[in-house]
């Protein structure tokens, strides 16, 4: 496949007079990870439920492997591994027996992968599920999801509650299944070091909208910001293309965060300017 | 369809053990209804067991199956796993409520399939008759099990919605004239619904019909609708403040019904057929063309009334009298009603020109006196005043006469005799016992002026309230001292009524009777043998008398008739083994009555 595996266009979702998303779009090419990221209640989850059919759109649409999810959305679902945020097997099953059970609402399920997905992540096949850790249920989510092969993985804030440890092999265990098998992960968080870790290309949502959609590197070369006492004029009315995201004083020293939508900052002349970590750059984003 | 079946085949697996220990145990229930209908002396059709079972421990198994299959998936939240999986909302929500409505179904079918297995045993059951009973059925299960579906959604308020409903039903169904089972679905399992074997009740069935598919669309619109949000917010445990606001409205509920006092005045007791003769109080159901006839004994039976209430002083309330010609013509047969109705029903075989009308009226005022006193006058031992009086109002019939002198010839008149009443009935039998009673009376009204017969008899029957006598009346008989009071000492009276029944003996025939337990092989059984009787009817009486050698209700005897000289031919093998106690008595048909030859209470060797 060549054009887009997923795309978002103008999605748009209402709870009566709360907007949850207003006109979301975003693009995911084959074969890459993608970070998704947001504060809580950005949000990241409408749009995944939508993607998922889990929720109709008030607005605009969800494309999965270049078709419309509008109609057909079991046909369409049955190609994409899920992760969702809260895991709520039936206790009573056993990983085995979950396997079994979700392998059914699958065409191209594979026992036999899934079982051995769930040995190498140290989980035991036949004990009730009730009785699993936090992290060991979320092996299992990843289990299952791949367990039928999926072309399009969707991680759904997978690390919430983990402890760092779970939380690290996890992100390895995505990032080392993509690198492996080639699949399109599309992985939702608000930790930036999660997405800095794992993925190719970041989405910022904010407010129900796109802030940022691109490569983490062009996101870093995007933002800058500039420290001291008294500002250059040209910084405070900076010229087109450049805009001014944070104007703050802390401690009596000034600091002012700019972007440049195309990474050039020779508009500027000579004023010196810092790179931001992407943890910094993130919150000035969606402060702004 | 695989996602159907895997998820089928998932609810089967999680809820089967618990739902197949709960079919197992509706079975046996369903066996133990079907064992007691089997066996119960009043039941008209096995089917009964089916419509108990249906009314009662069906909608049991769709609230535990509502709870399981629905409102449990909906609180763990394993719903939200389901969601995340390639399936339609819907889909889920169809698959639960077929899966709960077969086995609903399943549960509903299978009661009426065994009971009428056992019931074609020995009933003309026809397959229109078990068709339109599967059919109520299936269609009550329907609307049941829709019910319990759209409960099962609505979350945390299932429980406060079950208890007021209880509430509301149990109120509407006692405080208010509003006949629940006049309407769907119950009215498709109403008081008579396996009896009914010609039509179809087409309206319930449809009624019944479109309140499951309003309530199958409600539990849709809770399951899915607002994406399945509004379950969502549904299922959610409930607040202190919700817990707290909802303790508070029931209490306040009761309390307001409570306060209300809404309790229900019954309509009272009346015969609703057109051929009913009315005079006064009385009312006597009749045949048609027997209206003459049964007004005069309407008419006879009032002015007893009213001379009783004038006797008594005490106001005495209607009494029905509804015929049953398989009665003898001294046999009368007293249908308990209401507590709280005033009023008596009687049966008797009154269109027979055979009746013994005076025993009839007497036996009415009896019970109608019975009746305005609460049960008071009834008991021993002043029962015998209660016959006594009121076979002496109605006025003397020779056929106690009769009665009385042939008891004479087995019983010297003793006080005791009277005064322990159930002995001698058990012994003699009503009829005899009845005539011993106003032969006494009688002797008694010799004796007294009138005015102090009637205040002797008030005192005994209708005194104004309770008297501590009536407390220790087991040690000291009130009888005896109200007798002593009026100046009649117990031998006195003894001897006036001896001299009444002397001049009676000659006009009694002789006839004799045994009973034994009988053995043939390992089986015991009864034998009777009557002599001096040849030509009359007779009949052998046993039932089982339990641990307790309680009193016998007639509703419990076995009765076997046939001719007196061929009754030692009827013996019961089988019915009692070793160790049962055993009542057995023979009866003749004689001077009018059934008067009891022999009667025993024997055990069994």
């Amino acid at each position: 496949m060549t054009g887009p595996i997923l795309e978002m266009r103008s999605l748009e979702k209402r709870y009566g007079r709360v907007r949850a998303l207003e006109g979301l779009s975003l693009s995911v090419a084959p074969g890459e990870v993608y970070g998704f990221l947001g504060r809580n209640g950005a949000g990241k989850s409408t749009a995944i439920r939508i993607l998922m059919g889990i929720t109709r759109p008030s607005g605009g649409e969800v494309r999965l492997f270049g078709e419309s999810t509008r109609g057909a959305p079991v046909r369409l679902r049955q190609r994409i591994g899920y992760v969702a945020q809260e895991q709520a097997f039936y206790p009573w099953m056993s990983a085995r027996r979950l396997g079994r059970f979700v392998g059914g609402f699958y065409p191209t399920w594979d026992q036999g992968a899934f079982e051995q997905l769930c040995l190498e992540q140290g989980l035991p096949l036949d004990r009730a599920a009730g009785g699993f850790s936090g992290g060991m249920k979320m092996k299992l989510a990843l289990a299952l999801a791949l367990g039928h092969r999926p072309p399009l993985l969707v991680l759904d804030e997978p690390t919430a509650g983990l402890d760092p440890v779970a939380r690290r092999e996890l992100l390895e265990r995505v990032r080392e299944d993509a690198e492996r098998t080639g699949r399109t992960t599309f992985f939702s968080t608000h930790l930036i070091d999660e997405v800095e870790l794992v993925a190719d290309r970041v989405c910022i949502v904010d407010d129900g909208k796109a802030r940022y959609e691109g490569a983490i590197a062009e996101l870093s070369a995007r933002v800058r910001c500039w420290r001291g006492v008294d500002p250059p004029p040209i910084l405070l009315a900076p010229p087109p293309g450049i805009r001014v995201l944070g104007d703050r004083t802390f401690r009596g020293e000034r600091r002012i965060t700019l972007e440049a939508a195309d990474a050039d900052w020779s508009a500027l002349g000579g004023v010196a300017l810092e790179a931001m970590p992407l943890e910094e750059t993130f919150i000035e984003m969606v402060r702004s | 369809m695989d996602r159907v079946l895997t998820l089928l085949e998932k609810e089967l697996w999680e809820h089967g053990l618990a739902l197949g220990a709960v079919l197992v145990f509706l079975g046996g229930i369903a066996g133990l209804l079907l064992l007691g209908t089997a066996v119960g002396p009043q039941t008209i059709t096995v089917l009964d067991a089916h419509a108990s079972f249906v009314r009662i421990f069906l909608p049991l198994f769709g609230l535990a199956l509502g709870h399981r299959l629905v409102a449990r998936e909906y609180g763990a939240p394993t719903h939200r796993f389901l969601a995340s999986l390639p399936i339609h909302r819907w889909e889920i929500l169809v698959t639960k409520y077929a899966l709960g409505l077969a086995l609903v179904g399943l549960a509903a079918g299978g009661s009426l399939v065994i009971t009428g297995a056992v019931a074609a045993i020995r009933e003309p059951l026809t397959g229109r008759w078990i068709s339109l009973v599967m059919l109520r059925t299936e269609v009550f299960a329907v609307a049941l099990w829709s019910f319990f579906f759209a409960m099962g959604l609505v979350g945390r308020w299932r429980f406060p919605i079950y208890l007021g409903l209880a509430i509301a039903l149990t109120f509407v169904g006692t405080s208010t004239d509003v006949a629940l089972r006049r309407f769907w679905p119950f009215a498709l399992v109403g008081d008579t619904f396996v009896l009914e074997r010609l039509t179809a009740p087409w309206g319930a069935l449809g009624g019944a019909t479109a309140i499951a598919l309003g309530l199958f669309a409600v539990g849709m619109l809770l399951g899915a609708g607002r994406e399945g949000r509004l379950q969502e917010a549904l299922s959610t445990r409930m607040t202190l403040r919700q817990k707290a606001g909802v303790a508070v409205g029931f209490a306040l509920a009761l309390v307001l019904l409570d306060v209300l006092d809404l309790e229900r005045r019954p309509d009272p007791f009346a015969f609703e057929s057109a051929t009913v003769a009315r005079q006064g109080r009385v009312s006597v159901l009749h045949e048609p063309g027997g209206e003459a006839r049964a007004t005069a004994m309407a008419a006879r039976l009032e002015e007893d009334l009213a001379r009783a209430e004038a006797w008594l002083d005490l106001p005495l309330g209607p009494v029905f009298v509804a015929p049953r010609l398989d009665l003898g013509p001294a046999e009368m047969e007293h249908e308990p009603l209401d507590e709280d109705e005033p009023a008596v029903l009687v049966r008797a075989a009154h269109p027979s020109p055979e009746l013994e009308e005076r025993s009839l009226r007497a036996f009415a005022l009896a019970r109608a006196i019975e009746k305005a006193t609460e049960g008071r006058a009834r008991h021993e031992p002043r029962r015998w005043v209660l016959v006594g009086l009121s076979h002496h109002l109605v006025g003397a019939d020779p056929a106690w006469s009769r009665r009385a002198a042939w008891l004479g010839r087995r019983r010297a008149p003793r006080y005791d005799t009277l005064r322990q009443r159930e002995r001698l009935e058990e012994r003699f039998g009503e009829n005899a016992a009845d005539a011993w009673a106003w032969l006494a009376f009688d002797a008694l009204a010799a004796e007294l002026p009138e005015e102090q017969l009637r205040s002797f008899t008030r005192e005994l029957l209708a005194p104004p309230g309770l008297v501590l006598l009536d407390v220790i009346a087991f040690r000291v008989s009130p009888v005896e001292a109200r007798l002593a009071d009026a100046g009649i000492d117990v031998a006195s009276l003894e001897a006036a009524w001896a001299a009444r029944l002397r001049p009676l003996r000659a006009e009694v025939t002789r006839a004799h009777a045994e009973v034994a337990i009988a053995q043939d092989g390992s089986l015991r059984g009864l034998r009777a043998a009557v002599t001096g009787a040849d030509g009359d009817t007779c009949a052998l009486l046993h039932a089982g008398l339990g641990p307790f050698d309680v009193p016998l209700e007639r509703e419990a005897w076995s009765r076997e008739e046939a001719p007196c000289e061929a009754l030692d031919a009827r013996v019961v093998l089988g019915r009692y083994g070793p160790g049962d106690r055993v009542f057995v008595a023979v009866e003749r048909a004689a001077l009018g009555g059934w008067l009891r030859l022999a009667a025993s209470r024997r055990t069994v060797r």
